[in-house]
C-alpha cells in the first residue's frame, strides 16, 4: 500500500523515543510531533527508522495573531496546521500560503461548501483527527453517531470538492496510536471510499516534500529554484 | 449443498488487545461483547448478520485472537475493531494480519510471543 504517516502526536522529548518505537511496530514511516521545531529535532539527534516531522499547531481567533506567529515561525516547522475558530480565520487559513493543513476540530460547522471550494483551489488539506473518538468513555449510540456524522459530512464534502484529506490519531499516549490499515478501513466506510489510503500516504507525503523543498536552500521564490550544476 | 460460486468466502483477522495496565487481562466474553457492540453501533443488526462475524479463537493471557468475517465486510470489521478498544477502557485493539485461510491465521497466532506491543 505504501508509506504511512501519522501527522499528529502530542508528546514531550523524553517520551518521543517510545512513540517512535511503537510507530515503527505499527508500520508508520513518519510521525508529526506537535510543537517540535526543526532546530530542537536536530539537536536531539534522533536515531530511528521512523521520520520525525516537526509540526506547529496554530490556534487563533484573529488573523493578526496568526500572522505574527507565522512571520516568526514559518521556517522553524515543516508543517503548519491551523485551527480556526470563526469564519474569518477559516477563510484566512484557506488563503494564506504559509498554512498547509486546516483542522476544524470542535468547529466542524466552519467546513462549509464555500470553505471546501476555497481550500481545494488553494491546495490546502483538511485534517481529520481521530482523537474525538476517545472522548467517548462508552459505546453509546447517540454520542458516537454525533461524532461519526461530523466526520461523514466533512469527508463527503471534501471528496465532492476535491479537497485533500489527511488523517491523524492525535495520540497523547502510546496506546492511542492506531494501526494505519484500521484507520484506512474506518475512513473508507465514512465516505472516502478508495481514496482513504491517500489520507495516510500520498497526501501527507506531498505536503512534506513541498515544504521541505521550500525550506531548503535551493528554493528562491515560487517557481524559481537553484539547479545543481 | 452450496455450489462453489455461492460458498461464503471468509477472511480471518488476527488481532491484539493492548492495555495500559500490563496486568489487566480481558476475558473472551468481554472482548467478544466489545467487538459485537461496536459492529452493532456502527452498522446495526443487518451489518452484523451480513458480515458473518465470529470470534474464532482468543487467548486471554496473550490478548491475541482470530476473527472471521465475510470477504466483503473486512473494512467494516476493521473499523469496528478500531473503536471496540473504547469499550474496554484504556485499551486499544488493532489488527495484526488479514489472511484468507484459517490455517495461516493460526500459524501467525501461534508465532506471536506474549509481549508484542
Amino acid at each position: 500500500m505504501g508509506d504511512f504517516y501519522d501527522l499528529c502526536i502530542v508528546t514531550n522529548t523524553e517520551s518521543l523515543h517510545n512513540f517512535l518505537e511503537r510507530a515503527f511496530r505499527l508500520g508508520y514511516k513518519g510521525v508529526g510531533v506537535s510543537g517540535l521545531s526543526i532546530s530542537t529535532r536536530d539537536r536531539l539527534e534522533i536515531d530511528s527508522k521512523v521520520e520525525v516531522i516537526s509540526r506547529l499547531d496554530l490556534y487563533f481567533d484573529k488573523n493578526i495573531q496568526a500572522k505574527r506567529v507565522l512571520r516568526r515561525e514559518r521556517r522553524n516547522f515543516e508543517i503548519i496546521v491551523a485551527h480556526p475558530k470563526n469564519v474569518n480565520t477559516a477563510r484566512f487559513s484557506a488563503r494564506d500560503g504559509r498554512i498547509d493543513i486546516v483542522n476544524f476540530h470542535g468547529h466542524e460547522y466552519l467546513f462549509s461548501p464555500i470553505q471546501a471550494k476555497l481550500m481545494a483551489n488553494e491546495g490546502k488539506a483538511l485534517e481529520i483527527c481521530l482523537s474525538h473518538l476517545r472522548t467517548l468513555k462508552k459505546l453509546n449510540p447517540r454520542p458516537l453517531t454525533r461524532i461519526i456524522r461530523k466526520y461523514y459530512v466533512m469527508l463527503t464534502l471534501a471528496e465532492e470538492f476535491g479537497v485533500d484529506v489527511v488523517c491523524s490519531s492525535g495520540a497523547t499516549n502510546l496506546y492511542e496510536m492506531l494501526s494505519p490499515k484500521d484507520v484506512i478501513a474506518f475512513i473508507s466506510i465514512l465516505g472516502l471510499g478508495n481514496k482513504a489510503a491517500q489520507a495516510l500516504t500520498k497526501a501527507p507525503r506531498e505536503i512534506l516534500e513541498r515544504n521541505r523543498l521550500k525550506l531548503s536552500d535551493k528554493f528562491i521564490l515560487p517557481g524559481v529554484m537553484l539547479l545543481d550544476e | 449443498m452450496l455450489v462453489r460460486a455461492r460458498r461464503l468466502r471468509r477472511r480471518y483477522l488476527v488481532f491484539k488487545v493492548e492495555t495500559r495496565e500490563k496486568d489487566r487481562i480481558w476475558s473472551r466474553r468481554e472482548v467478544e461483547e466489545a467487538l459485537i457492540s461496536s459492529i452493532l453501533v456502527l452498522h446495526g443488526v443487518m451489518g452484523l448478520v451480513r458480515s458473518h462475524f465470529k470470534l474464532a479463537k482468543y487467548d486471554e493471557q496473550r490478548g491475541i485472537g482470530i476473527l472471521s468475517c465475510s470477504h466483503r465486510y473486512v473494512d467494516l470489521v476493521r473499523s469496528a475493531i478500531l473503536i471496540a478498544g473504547l469499550r474496554l477502557g484504556d485499551s486499544t485493539i488493532h489488527t495484526i494480519k488479514v489472511t484468507g485461510t484459517l490455517k495461516k491465521a493460526i500459524r501467525i497466532f501461534n508465532s506471536l510471543p506474549k509481549n508484542t506491543s
